[in-house]
């Protein structure tokens, strides 16, 4: 559950290989070694009154996997899928549960290497983001990289925070006829 | 209930039945206990056989035993027949009255 | 380790140890009554135990030894030295007799001998080795196949009214292992032979676990001009070809005698001198050899034979069988498009296997849940032991089966339960004497099965749950608003509440308290609910619903816009089109009439939100839960099909009504509804 999921120690390892991607114009990386494979944008099963940051679920090969959709939790803007839309099937521990997860990428770019010199902490102020979710930022061309810390993003207190706004949104909407 | 000729032949079919139902006519019909035959080989085609009850395996068995009495010997030729099989095995005749039969026992 | 002897063996060797601790320190005290007691339960307990999983002999074995120990208890043996010599070595006999249920004649001639010595001390009465022998067999016999021989002779006119050997030869074949053997009987004449006149002899030799009733009955419909005669044949016996024949009346005795006197071959000298036609011999001889066999195996003495099988085959095993359903589902689905006569035939033919193979697979993995109770029985008593408290565990129902992995994870949210009962519930003696209760508690664990569930109850007769110190407790820790109106029901599901228990132990509060939110967790994870009920100062019974079996389900499919949904079929009661409905005055919940009672009815378009225009005409599935009836209207019902149940995964923990997913024949997923939890929200 720790950074290493995502960030090697950064004193043993000189550099990363990231998968760089896109939410909402804004650059994302995640470490390369939890990546199972990136799927084209394919339709999505909805699971029946759950917080819409979890998009639903798809069949991979006969398994059933679940999408979510960052940008809902990052509170960005949400496009209707194009050509570019991608899932990223990535492994992350859900309450201690290694699970394979989708994450929704409005455009997915390549795999850089980066020098782990070249990662700064997160500016502490001034993010779309909660500060804890991000482990560092690096540039790399143009761009800012911001990698994702996801085991915070998938940590339990977060997804009951989630959880509680669908329980409050939903006051037991029991029919209207 | 076909092939009937004069002089006992060494071949006859039975078709379809072979239960109480049946047996009466077959008692009557099968050409070998009217013309004794002796010493011969004897070949009972059994065709489609459908229904089979104690009493036809019984008919079989007497017939079989008859006919020995005059040194002939009976051989069963069956068509693959479920339930001619099934009953043959839970009556435990499946070697002495089964499809090619050994000519010799073991004893 | 589930394997019920394994298990017995392992407790078998605890309870030993303690024997052997408590001798050692009896050796030092010799009146100790805590020792003397500890004694005497571990051979109380090894004896029941022994006699639950086979193990007759060591059963009785110990038996003497827990009489000693009650002797000693009364204080009419006095625990000598060399008695305490003797009955280690008895301690240390019985782990040899641990090996096999069926110990050899040397070992059961030392048993003999130490009995001898222990009864000579008791004073019980001699219950010698010919008793303990003949108790023995009598135990075996009912465990152990048996061999008969069965004669038959049909009355001559039986065809005629209407009987057939075959019927009753096949019920025979049901019972066991049969070998029959059909001639033509001594009424047969091969002058005058009426066909339709029965004149065949059957003996049958059958190898059975039945009752020599269970076989009577089999001709209980018989005329009573037929002959059957019902014969054991014990694995001693010999059984010789003459001996047969006799018996078969094929040959007079002496006519035989005769024959055996000139020995060689009696097969070929009983033919040669006449006495009985080839065949006759011929079948003979192959029962001779039937019976041979069976004797040999029932000599062996295998009760049954079975297999262990690591646990990761069979979870491949069941994979592979829910791949194959889904496979055939597409199968049937492609058949269905393309209109073609042989594909659907091939399908339906594969659903026909898969079917079959599924149900093996389960019954594979199904296994009786007592195999836990053995040690619940264990824990209990320990930990009534540590408490100070004393508590008798009742169990029923060990038969009842469970799908493997249930059972495996239901282990901890019952050993939770039964803790708690114990902690938290069941009073000190002093207590219950003081409040008029038996000083000694009770706890029952009961596993049951109805309507495809299993139920499993766990109840004591202690403290009960105090509704208004558990509603202050919940105020106090932000669960719960002050003020709130909560009925007992709604308080007593407050303890399942994550805040509410993990802060720190509530024993303070009479009842429970660690972790009944992880209990729940854990229940809910196998698709089970807990639901508990308490009177103060009467008790806690707390009741646990499964599913069978967490992999297969018969679903009904149903469809609103594009989504699918599968509703498991045991719940479902009737699908009706186009109901009257009314509103509910109070609540506004929609209500249908449902065999003149109006029950509540939710429209999933609605509940789950669903996008999309309702048809006109829409379809209402009625389904139960329990007692609770509710309608469940969808846009339309597509059909029954085998549901692989796929878990949402951890992410998904919780989602409301939904209890999994499935994949459909066209790959898409169909969301598999918990009924259970929809019922639940109506009744809100």
């Amino acid at each position: 559950m720790d950074d290493q999921t995502e960030l090697a120690p950064m004193d043993a390892i000189q550099s990363l290989q990231i998968l760089s991607f896109v939410l909402d114009e804004e650059w994302f990386g995640v470490e390369i070694s939890g990546i199972q494979e990136v799927l084209e944008y394919r339709n999505v099963t909805q699971v029946p009154r759950t917080p819409d940051f979890m998009l639903g679920v798809i069949n991979l090969r006969g398994r059933v996997i679940p999408v979510v959709d960052l940008r809902r939790q990052f509170e960005m803007h949400l496009s209707a899928p194009t050509v570019d839309t991608c899932i990223v099937i990535i492994h992350v521990e859900v309450d201690g549960e290694n699970t394979p997860l989708g994450i929704l990428a409005d455009r997915v770019h390549e795999v850089v290497e980066i020098d782990t010199a070249d990662i700064k902490p997160p500016p502490r102020i001034g993010n779309r983001i909660k500060t804890a979710f991000i482990s560092g930022i690096v540039r790399h061309d143009e761009h800012f990289i911001i990698l994702l810390r996801l085991s915070k993003v998938f940590a339990p207190e977060e997804l009951d925070l989630v959880r509680e706004q669908v329980s409050q949104e939903e006051p037991a909407e029991w029919d209207d006829v | 209930m076909s092939k009937k000729t004069a002089s006992a032949p060494e071949k006859w079919s039975i078709e379809n039945g072979l239960s109480i139902f049946d047996v009466a006519a077959l008692e009557a019909q099968c050409p070998w206990l009217q013309s004794l035959p002796r010493d011969k080989q004897l070949r009972l085609r059994l065709v489609g056989i459908e229904e089979v009850d104690s009493a036809g395996v019984q008919w079989l068995l007497a017939l079989k035993h008859r006919l020995k009495l005059h040194g002939n010997e009976l051989v069963l030729d069956a068509e693959a027949s479920p339930e001619l099989s099934e009953a043959l095995l839970l009556m435990g005749l499946t070697e002495s009255l089964g499809i090619a039969v050994a000519a010799e026992e073991d004893a | 380790m589930t394997d019920p002897v394994d298990i017995f063996r392992e407790e078998a060797l605890e309870h030993l140890s303690n024997l052997e601790a408590a001798l050692l320190e009896l050796e030092q005290a010799p009146t100790s009554a805590e020792e003397i007691d500890a004694a005497f339960r571990s051979m109380h307990t090894i004896k029941g135990a022994a006699g639950m999983v086979g193990f007759d002999h060591l059963s009785q074995f110990t038996h003497h030894l827990e009489t000693l120990f009650d002797r000693v208890r009364e204080g009419q043996v006095e625990l000598t030295a060399p008695l305490i010599n003797q009955i280690l070595e008895a301690r240390d006999h019985i782990e040899r007799l641990l090996d096999d249920p069926s110990p050899s004649v040397e070992l059961q001639a030392v048993s003999a001998a130490q009995i001898i010595q222990f009864t000579e001390v008791t004073g019980e009465e001699h219950a010698g080795p010919e008793r303990q022998e003949t108790g023995h067999a009598s135990q075996t016999a009912a465990g152990e196949a048996r061999l008969y021989r069965i004669d038959i002779c049909p009355a001559a006119d039986a065809f005629r009214d209407g009987f057939d050997t075959l019927p009753l030869l096949k019920e025979l074949s049901g019972l066991g292992e049969i070998h029959v053997t059909t001639r033509l009987g001594s009424s047969f004449d091969p002058r005058h032979f009426e066909p339709e006149t029965c004149v065949l002899a059957l003996s049958v030799a059958l190898t059975t676990h039945a009752s020599r009733e269970s076989i009577e009955d089999v001709f209980i419909f018989v005329g009573d001009e037929w002959q059957i005669d019902i014969t054991a044949i014990t694995a001693d016996e010999d059984c010789r070809l003459g001996d047969l024949l006799v018996d078969q009346k094929v040959v007079a005795p002496d006519a035989l005698e005769q024959v055996l006197e000139q020995q060689p071959r009696a097969g070929e000298l009983i033919t040669a001198a006449g006495l009985a036609a080839p065949e006759t011999v011929q079948s003979t001889l192959d029962e001779q050899r039937f019976i041979r066999e069976q004797q040999k195996k029932q000599r062996k003495a295998t009760p049954e034979q079975s297999i262990k099988v690591p646990q990761h085959k069979l979870d491949q095993l069941m994979d592979q069988v829910g791949e194959l359903v889904i496979l055939q589902a597409r199968l049937e689905q492609l058949a269905l498009e393309s209109d073609d006569e042989r594909a659907s035939s091939l399908a339906e033919e594969l659903s026909r296997l898969s079917t079959g193979l599924r149900e093996t697979t389960f019954d594979i993995r199904m296994l009786p849940i007592g195999s836990t109770f053995g040690r619940f029985r264990r824990l209990v008593r320990d930990l009534a032991n540590d408490l100070g408290k004393e508590v008798v565990l009742e169990t029923e129902g060990a038969e009842t089966e469970l799908d493997k992995v249930v059972i495996d994870r239901l282990s901890d949210p019952l050993v939770h339960l039964l803790r708690n009962s114990l902690d938290h519930g069941i009073e000190t003696p002093e207590v219950r004497r003081e409040k008029g209760k038996p000083a000694r508690g009770h706890l029952w664990l009961s596993a049951s099965q109805h309507q495809g569930q299993i139920q499993i109850l766990i109840r004591d007769d202690g403290a009960g749950l105090d509704t208004e110190r558990i509603l202050s407790k919940a105020i106090e820790r932000g669960v719960v608003q002050p003020g709130a109106d909560l009925d007992p029901q709604e308080i007593y599901q407050l303890i399942f509440e994550a805040g509410f228990s993990t802060a720190q132990t509530v024993s303070d509060v009479s009842g429970r308290g660690v972790g009944m939110d992880v209990v729940k967790r854990s229940i809910e994870s196998l698709q089970g609910r807990v639901q508990l009920d308490s009177t103060l100062g009467k008790g806690t019974e707390v009741c646990i619903t499964l599913p069978m079996t967490l992999a297969i389900i018969d679903g009904l499919m149903t469809g609103v816009s594009r989504e699918r949904y599968v509703l498991p079929l045991s719940t479902v009661e009737e699908c009706v089109e186009a109901v009257p409905e009314t509103e509910d005055e109070n609540s506004g919940v929609r209500l249908i009439r449902h065999r003149d009672a109006l029950i509540p009815c939710l429209r999933l378009r609605d509940f789950f939100r669903v996008g999309g225009q309702p048809p006109e005409i829409e379809q209402t599935v009625v389904v139960r839960v329990g007692e609770a009836l509710m309608g469940i209207t969808v846009d339309e019902v597509v059909g029954h099909f085998q549901t692989v149940i796929k878990s949402l995964g951890r992410l998904y923990q919780g989602a409301g009504g939904v209890m999994g997913a499935t994949i459909m024949g066209d790959g898409q997923i169909a969301m598999i509804l918990d009924v259970g939890e929809l019922v639940e929200q109506a009744r809100k």
